[in-house]
């Protein structure tokens, strides 16, 4: 039996990894793939519409997924198609989340625990929601929970309707070519009249119905909307559906793909699936003919990492590599932790190709905002842990790596709510030679500090709780913190100076206090305290542990809190998530360095001594 | 008494101190972050960094500040820990290291740390920093102060050259008086306001407003009030002054200045025996021998968003000392150096027509460059060579 546990453990990680592999159940007929795989330019980068779909989905219900009318959940596309092809039918899919009080008063609804709503059932109060919204002070920090969640609605709102008309117009006639066939009639009646007269009379019934039609489409879209017509090679050539139509008059035609997908709404409209399909594969050739700068391999790749989740996948073994390794200190089964190893080394594989992809995708080094940071940060974590196993071959390295990979992978997951996680960069970050450089250094400083912090307590818990650590498992402990604690002092040394350095030469100044600049400084100050003390035997072993996860607050200061300052630390009452955590987290630690600090060592279950 | 210096010198050089010293520098650090709330990065910077104590006061917004607000914590400031931190690192320097191979690291770390610490120091005294706002097809050949205020007085009787006389505005005290050889007048600060709120007078009403005879404020029947200074990073103090010019022993009159009138308001002008003088508060100027042409401002954002891609400023600078002129286009992360001062891209407005340039000068700028790349080599060296160790003692 014992000899089978690594074999299960092995099979089980092998089980995840192609779970995630498999194709997404569908259940229409409708080729929801390939509509998946569509090109559109949004947000000032190409990506496939499956992104706009998920990241949409993301800020208004905080999955990659929505809701059917009966409570089903759906692939984010599948919505997509409904919403930008009918718009009229999605209008009853309950994709918007709604926690707080006021906002569901304000929809007037009397169910305490319904939290989606739909778009048909919140647009009846959508001038109120205005008119409240318009009260709402500018200045973050004086809203209030209730207030932050009705702008957050309003402006999902805006997005939801712009998304609508994102390929086809508002139906004034009963399909959406026989709406174009009526404008192009339209204007060549106009053109007609004009040719005669040069002066023509603005109120001729054939003028006034050009700019009626002109009217409604110009308002269709703002310049946010989302860009699916190239016109030439470029990016900047790409047109929403309102500028595709307004091109339409010196062009004499409507472009292509703009009547393309007149043809694929009105299939999916009438339910036709075979002029649905057929459809969809003209587009798809009309995209592969015209070019239009699209770069199709980025495209392409970013649907198959939507599809696949590494960060998900690696997750998940995070979780099976954090059993496997208590699994084989409890039955001390040592063959079981060499097995544990390999899955470590299978999620850290496959975290690496979910960052490589990143950075492939958006043609820049891997950190380049809040939610890269903490996946390299996690990353960074693994790596140097999977290097303790290899060389201590005790579980430590393992077992760290393990809970840093996946408390960073949760932070990360958080974070994505916030919209599409690979924006472009502003203008003063628009640098990837200070990305590659200031930012990776910093970041795998983060990597390090929590690294070692993790070890000490580590040691705590085998300490008082197991009596699994030894004289010789506190040495090399001991050793480890201290070889990952220099490590983690030359990166965050280094990475504040390279700061500096960026700083002066984008600022003017090498050093300025400021807020995330002295986040970095604290780390590099308490890492210098905490060896300074060790080589001064001013602490012993425990007191070198608890220092050392002390580093854990203050890197989480540095990362996270420094960012929080400008919105909320000043206002009364802020707590917002994010927040919350965060101060969960320090707390933890704090009462870890309590118990740590104050139980004797004698109430140990562990008889080692420091 | 030599005991005495024997106990200090085996304090200044112990590790211990160290260890306090670096547990005071991350106390001062966090709170020096967290008052930026309260009082802007430049206020806190002299408020912690550059005092000698430091005092955090529980914030008023915070929950229970009634109770709490009394709780004020008083910590070392820069000026006093960057000086123990040194006479620590050259005691303990002295005392402990002897020269070895294995210490080269903790040297050169050590020393690049001193050296960082004098670095700041200096950029502390000599860091200077304006801002320059050009309009497209304008040129300058001055850059205004961010926060001080000068009270200028200019003599424009000579149709070629104004002559300046400026007061700046740590001199400026209620009751001070001024007077220069070759002015035919003195100056008597009535009333200085750091920070004022300038208003109409309402007829007939009799507030606390201070009035002034002549000038801009006495035709439009402004007066003015004091305010508390702000600190807000995007909030300048509205400076002013109440203004009495004395000639010959007799007053002509009292004048208002404030950095907030602008060239939209008329200039404040008077005459002095056949001189004509303009009278004005306004943001302290450093002139150049060069001045700034901006020739163009772009503002390029990624297609269908409105995040900002880049901001430039093509630029023409015309020196008239040496006679050179040169095209340089100034943007993001590539500032222009020239003449002692760095010109960054900092901001724009009107439309992108108008560029803000920041202007430093840092005469110590090469300082951190240096240290860090000791400091650098130093850790390198030193933890290279606890690897190499370590590595060893694995393969036996």
């Amino acid at each position: 039996m014992k000899k089978a546990v690594p074999i299960i453990f092995a099979a089980v990680a092998v089980a995840i990894l192609l779970l995630a592999v498999l194709p997404d159940r569908n259940e229409s007929d409708f080729d929801v793939d390939r509509f998946a795989a569509l090109p559109v330019l949004e947000g000032g980068r190409f990506k496939p519409i499956d992104s706009v779909a998920r990241t949409t989905l993301l800020l208004f219900r905080g999955k990659q997924t929505a809701l059917s009318p009966s409570g089903d959940r759906i692939p984010a596309t599948e919505w997509m198609m409904r919403l930008t092809l009918q718009p009229e039918s999605a209008a009853s899919y309950p994709v918007f989340l709604i926690h707080h009080e006021d906002v569901k008063e304000l929809i007037g609804t009397s169910n305490a625990n319904q939290k989606h709503y739909s778009y048909a059932e919140i647009v009846p109060h959508a001038r109120k929601l205005q008119e409240l919204v318009q009260t709402i002070p500018q200045e973050q920090s004086l809203q209030n929970a209730g207030q932050r969640e009705m702008l957050k609605l309003f402006n999902n709102l805006i997005i939801y309707q712009r998304l609508a008309f994102t390929y086809r117009v508002p139906l004034l006639k009963d399909s959406v070519q026989a709406e174009y066939g009526a404008f192009m009639q339209a204007l060549k009646d106009a053109a007609k009249v004009v040719g005669e007269d040069s002066k023509a009379d603005p109120d001729e019934p054939a003028l006034a119905k050009v700019s009626s039609y002109l009217r409604t489409y110009s308002s269709l879209s703002d310049t946010r909307a989302v860009k699916f017509v190239p016109t030439d090679g470029t990016a900047s050539g790409w047109l929403n559906l309102s500028e595709s139509l307004m091109h339409a008059m010196q062009l004499g035609r409507i472009p292509e793909l703009t009547l393309d997908f007149a043809k694929l709404s009105d299939a999916y409209a009438a339910g036709n699936v075979e002029v649905f399909n057929a459809t969809l594969q003209e587009i798809e050739t009309h995209y592969a003919s015209l070019g239009g700068g699209l770069p199709s391999d980025k495209v392409h790749a970013e649907l198959v990492v939507n599809h696949l989740q590494p960060f998900g996948i690696a997750m998940a073994l995070y979780v099976w590599v954090f059993i496997g390794v208590l699994v084989a200190w409890l039955t001390l089964d040592e063959r079981l932790l060499k097995w544990v190893f390999w899955i470590v080394l299978l999620a850290f594989l496959v975290h690496t190709g979910g960052l490589l992809a990143r950075m492939m995708i958006q043609g820049r080094p891997p950190v380049t905002n809040l939610y890269s940071s903490a996946i390299f940060v996690g990353w960074g974590a693994v790596a140097l842990g999977v290097i303790l196993e290899r060389i201590y071959r005790n579980g430590l390295g393992s077992a760290v790596s393990a809970i840093i990979g996946l408390m960073t992978l949760i932070v990360a997951n958080h974070l994505m709510a916030s919209g599409d996680t690979m924006e472009m960069m502003r203008a003063v970050l628009d640098s990837n030679f200070w990305l590659a450089t200031h930012v990776i250094t910093i970041s795998l400083g983060y990597s390090a500090t929590y690294l070692a912090g993790f070890l000490a307590i580590l040691y705590f818990v085998l300490g008082i709780c197991t009596t699994r650590l030894d004289e010789a498992t506190s040495r090399s402990l001991v050793r480890m913190v201290y070889g990952i604690l220099c490590f983690s002092l030359f990166f965050s040394f280094v990475g504040t100076v390279l700061g500096g350095i960026w700083a002066d030469q984008s600022w003017g100044r090498f050093w300025g206090w400021d807020p995330k600049e002295n986040g970095a400084l604290m780390i590099v100050i308490w890492i210098a305290l905490v060896l300074h003390a060790k080589r001064g035997g001013i602490v012993r072993t425990p007191g070198f542990m608890n220092l050392t996860i002390f580093g854990n607050v203050v890197t989480s200061w540095s990362w996270f809190g420094t960012n929080m300052l400008g919105v909320g630390l000043h206002s009364y009452g802020f707590m917002s998530a994010a927040f919350f955590w965060l101060v969960l987290f320090c707390a933890s630690q704090v009462a870890i360095m309590l118990l740590g600090g104050l139980l004797p060592m004698r109430r140990w279950r562990s008889k080692a001594s420091g | 008494m030599k005991l005495f210096f024997r106990q200090l010198y085996a304090v200044l050089s112990s590790l211990r101190l160290t260890v306090y010293l670096l547990g005071f520098s991350l106390i001062l650090v966090f709170f020096g972050t967290l008052d930026q709330v309260h009082f802007g990065i430049y206020e806190t910077q002299r408020r912690y960094f550059q005092a000698v104590i430091a005092f955090w006061q529980y914030p008023l917004e915070w929950p229970g500040s009634q109770v709490l607000r009394w709780l004020v914590l008083p910590m070392p400031g820069g000026y006093l820990l960057g000086p123990l931190f040194m006479a620590n690192l050259a005691c303990a320097h002295f005392r402990y290291f002897r020269p070895r191979l294995r210490n080269i690291g903790i040297v050169l770390i050590h020393g690049g740390l001193g050296l960082l610490l004098v670095g700041q120091l200096l950029t502390d005294l000599a860091q200077e920093d304006f801002q320059m706002w050009i309009d497209e097809g304008s040129q300058k050949n001055y850059a205004e102060s961010f926060f001080n205020n000068e009270i200028a007085l200019v003599d424009q009787s000579d149709p070629d050259v104004d002559r300046v006389w400026s007061i700046p505005d740590d001199l400026l005290k209620t009751g001070a008086i001024f007077q220069h050889p070759e002015l035919p007048l003195s100056i008597r600060i009535q009333r200085f306001y750091v920070n004022a709120r300038i208003m109409q007078l309402q007829p007939n009403q009799s507030t606390g407003l201070m009035q002034t005879s002549q000038g801009v404020a006495s035709r439009m029947r402004l007066g003015v009030l004091e305010a508390p200074p702000t600190y807000a990073h995007n909030q300048r103090n509205v400076t002013t002054a109440v203004v009495e010019i004395l000639h010959r022993g007799s007053s002509l009159g009292t004048w208002l200045v404030s950095n907030v009138f602008d060239e939209n308001l008329p200039a404040q002008r008077f005459e002095v025996d056949g001189h004509r003088f303009d009278l004005s508060m306004r943001f302290e100027r450093r002139y150049f021998p060069f001045s700034v042409h901006l020739i163009e401002f772009s503002h390029d954002r990624y297609p269908g968003t409105e995040i900002p891609k880049n901001f430039s400023s093509l630029v023409h600078v015309d020196n008239h000392e040496t006679g050179e002129t040169r095209d340089t286009l100034i943007y993001m992360n590539h500032p222009l150096r020239y003449g002692g001062y760095t010109f960054y891209q900092a901001s724009f407005a009107n439309e992108d027509t108008s560029s803000m340039l920041q202007v430093v000068r840092n005469p110590g700028w090469l300082i951190p460059y240096i240290s860090c790349v000791i400091m650098s080599l130093g850790l390198l060296y030193q933890f290279g060579w606890t690897l190499v160790k370590f590595a060893g003692r694995m393969r036996k």
